[in-house]
């Protein structure tokens, strides 16, 4: 009896059962403490920023993990090995160029990231930590890209690396004993260990503050993920990066502007007033300033338009950042003119222009939340009507984009055989967004 | 009085503390020292530069690449007349870029956040360099034999902040 029960048991049955045992057995591990969301319906990608960026994380491991196959951490190795990477590895110019782009999307997402959930306030419900943790998170994603393009020895890295080291340097007490450790006997030193951050000890210590920033529920939605890649690619394909002049001792000056995540503190520094409080105080209050608004905003409304403080803080936060980064990027291109006068930044309008932001701001704020809550309550957001087209027609053009997708993969694969690479990436990137598309058309689909 | 578990409780927290103090010295393995010494080196020679000509030098110079490369060990040697050079740190002393003269306008001039020295005695005249508490960049000593050639024999100041 029990020998034909055992035969009676199909292949698939087995295969069941065994995904069971593995099911069972995973139910004991970390992993299922996490919960995979994926959204059943088309939803706002503003609800699932965080995870986007964690997924451009993910693309800068990944790829950051292939360069380091050839980039060598010296001082006379590193920018040749770069320059080896872009122009003689077979995909060394696509990956180099994705893991660039890729820094600054992350960047981007994280600080989008920030002033959404500061605007819907999603630190009052039991999120502090996580808020905390999300700030800590993002000053780290600066830091680490900043490194990271250190890291190519081009003469632009070492003034940034050069700048890096006094400004740690101006920091009383902690600043002289990092900058000790970071540079231990000179650049070649300096450039291994700066490597060793950059690849390990950064992206371990963000791993670790994961754990203390992902909400139990994760939503992962495949559509919006191939969209952002697949848009990644094609920025990666259009705006190759520049390799810059390799630093050489004997290189003349030249003017560089940084990256623009560091434009502000560049900004500030040209107001030519004291480098520890440009360089180190001013911008670290300016984080402290988003880092502790769940604990000086204790309105109990959820509504950002209550919270005058809240409010003025994100919009303060964002012109700030606008106008010192913009601020950052523009020298004047006279070459007639010295240094010193296409650089300085008047400090008086500098910061009048901050103060006035700031008022602007919290003043605006406080009116206005004065004033909208005289107001009548505005009429409930009216839930968006479905799209009105029929199951067929989104049927027929899901058919449609599956088979341009083929298409583009298709064209994309036979781009990269004849060695055009930057058709190719675009043709890689599309279809990935194609992807993105199908994977919202079925779900209209299957939500109706 | 101060009960028996409180106590027993500080002793374990104070020993925690005290077993991590042996930890401290190992700080010394993230801080290698470096080995200075200044000996006299020819850097150059006078005839190869211009009158109100530069030329970028190392010192002190070992050899290797990775330690002469090092921004540190920059120094720009200006000729401000027959048998007569001006030569001094490449370091900006406000954040550390690699200064050069510019003939043209007759001073030392920063790239990155502009500040200006002049070529006589390396004072900050102008920039941020100009509101720091020292404003001389430091000098390369030099000594000029009778064939015009170079010799390095020392700094005077501190490279990064200045005389």
């Amino acid at each position: 009896m029990a020998d034909e029960k055992k035969e009676a048991k199909s292949f698939l049955d087995k295969i069941v059962e065994s995904y069971e045992w593995t099911i069972k057995r995973l139910e004991r591990t970390i992993l299922f403490g996490i919960r995979f969301v994926i959204p059943n319906k088309v939803v706002s990608p503003h609800g699932f920023l965080g995870m986007l960026t964690f997924i451009t994380f993910i693309v800068l491991g990944v790829t950051g993990a292939l360069l380091m196959f050839y980039y060598r951490p010296s001082l006379t190795g590193a920018y040749d090995s770069v320059k080896m990477i872009n122009d003689e590895i077979d995909f060394g110019i696509v990956i180099r160029n994705i893991h660039y782009h890729a820094s600054n999307l992350m960047i981007f997402l994280a600080i989008y990231h920030l002033f959404y959930q500061l605007f819907s306030s999603r630190y009052k419900i039991r999120n502090e930590i996580i808020w905390v943790t999300g700030v800590i998170l993002g000053t780290l994603t600066i830091v680490e890209a900043y490194i990271g393009y250190d890291l190519i020895m081009n003469i632009r890295a070492v003034l940034a690396i050069n700048i890096g080291a006094a400004l740690t340097y101006s920091t009383p007490f902690i600043g002289p004993v990092i900058a000790d450790i970071v540079i231990g006997t000179g650049f070649d030193d300096l450039i291994l260990r700066i490597y060793t951050l950059h690849v390990l000890i950064f992206p371990m210590i963000m791993i670790i503050l994961f754990t203390l920033h992902f909400p139990r529920n994760l939503v992962f939605d495949p559509g919006m993920v191939g969209i952002i890649i697949g848009a990644l690619f094609i920025t990666s394909a259009l705006f190759p990066v520049p390799l810059g002049d390799k630093y050489t001792p004997d290189l003349p000056a030249q003017v560089t502007v940084p990256e623009w995540y560091i434009n502000p503190l560049y900004a500030l520094l040209r107001t030519e007033l004291d480098k520890f409080v440009m360089g180190v105080l001013l911008p670290t209050l300016f984080i402290m300033m988003f880092m502790v608004v769940p604990f000086i905003d204790r309105s109990k409304s959820m509504k950002i338009t209550e919270r005058p403080l809240a409010l003025g803080i994100g919009i303060s936060g964002v012109l700030q950042s606008i106008v010192t980064t913009v601020w950052g990027f523009y020298v004047d291109p006279d070459p007639r003119k010295s240094y010193v006068e296409r650089l300085a930044i008047d400090p008086y309008l500098f910061f009048g222009v901050l103060i006035l932001i700031n008022i602007v701001s919290f003043g605006g704020a406080y009116l206005y939340s004065k004033y909208s809550k005289k107001s009548p309550t505005p009429p409930r957001r009216t839930r968006s009507e479905p799209i009105n087209i029929s199951k067929e027609t989104i049927e027929g053009i899901v058919y449609a984009m599956v088979i341009t997708e083929f298409f583009v993969v298709g064209v994309s694969l036979y781009m990269y055989l004849l060695g055009n690479l930057t058709f190719g990436l675009i043709a890689t990137g599309l279809s990935l967004i194609i992807f993105g598309f199908i994977s919202y058309g079925i779900r209209l689909i299957t939500t109706r | 009085m101060v009960d028996r578990r409180t106590v027993l409780k500080s002793l374990f927290v104070a020993s925690g503390i005290a077993a991590l103090a042996p930890f401290f010295p190992l700080g010394k393995f993230l801080t290698p020292e470096a080995q200075a010494s200044y000996p006299r080196q020819k850097v150059g020679n006078i005839n190869d530069i211009p009158i109100l000509g530069q030329l970028f030098v190392t010192y002190p110079k070992t050899g290797d690449p990775a330690k002469d490369n090092d921004p540190f060990r920059q120094f720009l040697i200006i000729r401000t007349g027959e048998n007569e050079v001006k030569a001094y740190s490449r370091v900006c002393i406000h954040l550390w870029c690699l200064v050069d003269y510019q003939k043209d306008k007759d001073l030392i001039e920063c790239p990155c956040h502009g500040s200006q020295y002049r070529k006589e005695d390396g004072y900050a005249v102008a920039g941020p360099a100009a509101k720091q508490p020292n404003r001389y960049l430091p000098i390369l000593k030099v000594e000029i034999d009778s064939n015009g050639d170079i010799y390095a024999i020392g700094i005077e100041g501190e490279i990064g902040y200045g005389r």
